[in-house]
């Protein structure tokens, strides 16, 4: 089996990332809380690797805990988006041309129809700028995604003979929908998956640099880009260092669901690289 | 869905020392005194006829707020719309009838960069090379549309590059993909094979074929774009209608987020709405009735 470029790469890139993150979970080279002004703003060396910031804390070490933030909300939106959206595509394609077809598809419009980042900073001017906030604005986004993704997968599998076999052999909606549809599709949802586990995390690191995502002292990838645009005359490194972090983990993601993609469909190779 | 924001305008605007009988007054002139439901029938009922109400922290009517806005927002999503189409037609084009090679590899190769770069991230690289190292243009605001066109233009060029910049790499792989969709049918090669060089069976037949697609995405791209322009409005200090709706949330100005935001739906639905009627214009097969 020949990988595609794009998969190897994009699998190394978020292994990187994810292992990284994990590893802060239990160690990191500084406490990213103490502050230490003597030690403000210094260039990157063996110390810090990446330097540190204005109040004199490690540069490296906040990515690392800033990783752990962007991971979760990423991560438990996507899951917030799979939870929601794929049950109701699936019911969307069971019962496909009904009403409650309709219902569901409009309401997904409905949501559509906002821009996403807007309702983002509404939610979480509504109940307060916080993790899990942020988390839910995310999260609602990735809904009428999934659903979309598993009604349009799930109808044309609906047509194929094995399910009218399925039928004869009497077996009811919800069990087709579970048993034959759902493995069937959940390729097509592991490439989406890590497409909007990308967007997350862009979605996450825009809220935070607004100020409305977690809230200090715990750091993110966003905040220290919101601190940094201050300094960044004479302290260019805080702003580049946290804003290739990003880069590297969305280019890392989108790589991997292209490659997957690629991996799993070859026609596909050719047209989408 | 506002109303449940903890804390209400007047007391936010008086502060904690105020007493009951100036905060209740202050509720009657903006007329929160009566009850929720009310208030939202009226708020309703106003925008049908273009008054949205007053705001409560700048106590002037909204739609002013929102008209003396728009003069920068829609210029600003309309040159980043520009822009990333410039940028992603040809190289949508180049990397299709380059197709395989190093050089389409590379292109895409850096789209996938463009995607995965926060636009306010690259919003402030573009502050840190054009404004301070190199000092062509200012690190924000904007002079006024009565100070000259060129002027305005230039300042905000940056914030449109860098609104324009993801765009244009998803707009450039889409192009791209189509492309290289319509080279492979038939009726190209018969083109071709008509005596067309590459580039005038390109620009005759395959596309305007292509253009569909991209079309779809540009609509899409629409809704990206302000959200994208509440945040680079921020970056840039332009006084937009993000930086609006993101000030009235910070002073709880409820009528003026609620405005704003059914504004800003309503154009994206506009905008979808002028893409259908676009396709029509692009593919007459479109326009026979079933």
């Amino acid at each position: 089996m020949k990988f595609p470029i794009s998969f190897i790469l994009g699998f190394f890139l978020s292994l990187i990332f994810f292992v990284i993150t994990m590893i802060s979970f239990f160690w990191v080279p500084y406490d990213v809380e103490t502050l230490n002004i003597a030690n403000r703003l210094k260039e990157p060396s063996f110390e810090n690797l990446l330097g540190t910031d204005h109040f004199g804390r490690d540069i490296f070490s906040m990515i690392m805990i800033g990783g752990q933030t962007s991971l979760s909300v990423a991560l438990i939106a996507v899951g917030l988006g799979l939870i929601f959206g794929v049950p109701l595509g699936l019911i969307s394609a069971s019962l496909r041309g009904s009403l409650i077809d309709d219902i569901i598809m409009r309401g997904n419009d409905l949501i559509f129809a906002f821009p996403s980042l807007v309702i983002a900073i509404l939610i979480t001017a509504v109940f307060g700028p916080s993790a899990l906030n942020a988390i839910i604005a995310i999260g609602i986004f990735n809904i009428p995604v999934f659903a979309r993704v598993t009604r349009g997968a799930a109808i044309s599998i609906w047509t194929l003979d094995f399910i009218s076999s399925a039928r004869i052999a009497g077996k009811g909606s919800f069990r087709i929908s579970l048993e034959h549809i759902l493995p069937n599709i959940l390729n097509l949802l592991i490439v989406q998956g890590s497409i909007q586990f990308s967007l997350g995390i862009l979605a996450e690191a825009g809220l935070s640099y607004v100020g409305l995502g977690v809230q200090p002292p715990t750091p993110s990838w966003g905040r220290m880009l919101a601190d940094s645009q201050t300094m960044i005359s004479f302290a260019p490194n805080l702003a580049l260092f946290p804003g290739i972090t990003i880069i590297l983990a969305v280019l890392g993601l989108n790589l991997l669901g292209d490659g997957t993609r690629d991996l799993i469909d070859p026609r596909s190779q050719d047209k989408i690289k | 869905m506002i109303e449940i924001i903890p804390g209400d305008p007047a007391s936010f605007m008086l502060g904690i020392n105020a007493e009951p009988d100036t905060v209740h007054a202050l509720k009657k002139e903006l007329g929160l005194d009566v009850s929720k439901f009310e208030r939202y029938y009226n708020w309703i009922t106003g925008m049908f006829i273009g008054d949205f109400g007053v705001s409560y922290t700048y106590r002037v009517p909204v739609s002013e707020l929102v008209m003396a806005r728009i003069g920068v927002s829609v210029p600003l999503a309309l040159y980043a719309i520009f822009l990333s189409t410039l940028i992603a037609i040809p190289i949508g084009i180049f990397s299709a009838s380059n197709h395989g090679s190093f050089k389409d590899w590379s292109f895409m190769g850096f789209t996938q960069l463009g995607i995965a770069i926060p636009n306010f991230w690259f919003a402030m690289v573009l502050v840190l090379i054009f404004s301070i190292y190199l000092k062509w243009f200012s690190a924000g605001g904007i002079p006024g549309w009565d100070k000259g066109f060129l002027i305005n233009l230039k300042a905000l060029t940056l914030p449109a590059f860098a609104l324009a910049l993801p765009q244009a790499s998803i707009l450039a792989r889409i192009m791209r993909s189509a492309l290289i969709e319509t080279l492979s049918q038939d009726y190209f090669r018969t083109a071709r094979a008509s005596g067309l060089t590459f580039f005038q069976a390109v620009e005759k037949h395959a596309f305007r074929n292509a253009l569909i697609p991209v079309l779809t995405i540009i609509g899409l791209q629409f809704s990206f774009l302000i959200a994208g322009a509440i945040i680079i409005e921020n970056v840039f200090f332009l006084p937009g209608i993000g930086r609006l709706i993101f000030q009235g949330i910070i002073q709880r100005d409820l009528i003026v987020v609620e405005s704003v935001v059914m504004l800003l739906v309503f154009s994206v639905i506009i905008v979808n709405f002028l893409v259908d009627m676009a396709y029509l214009y692009v593919d007459p097969r479109l326009r026979v009735k079933k």
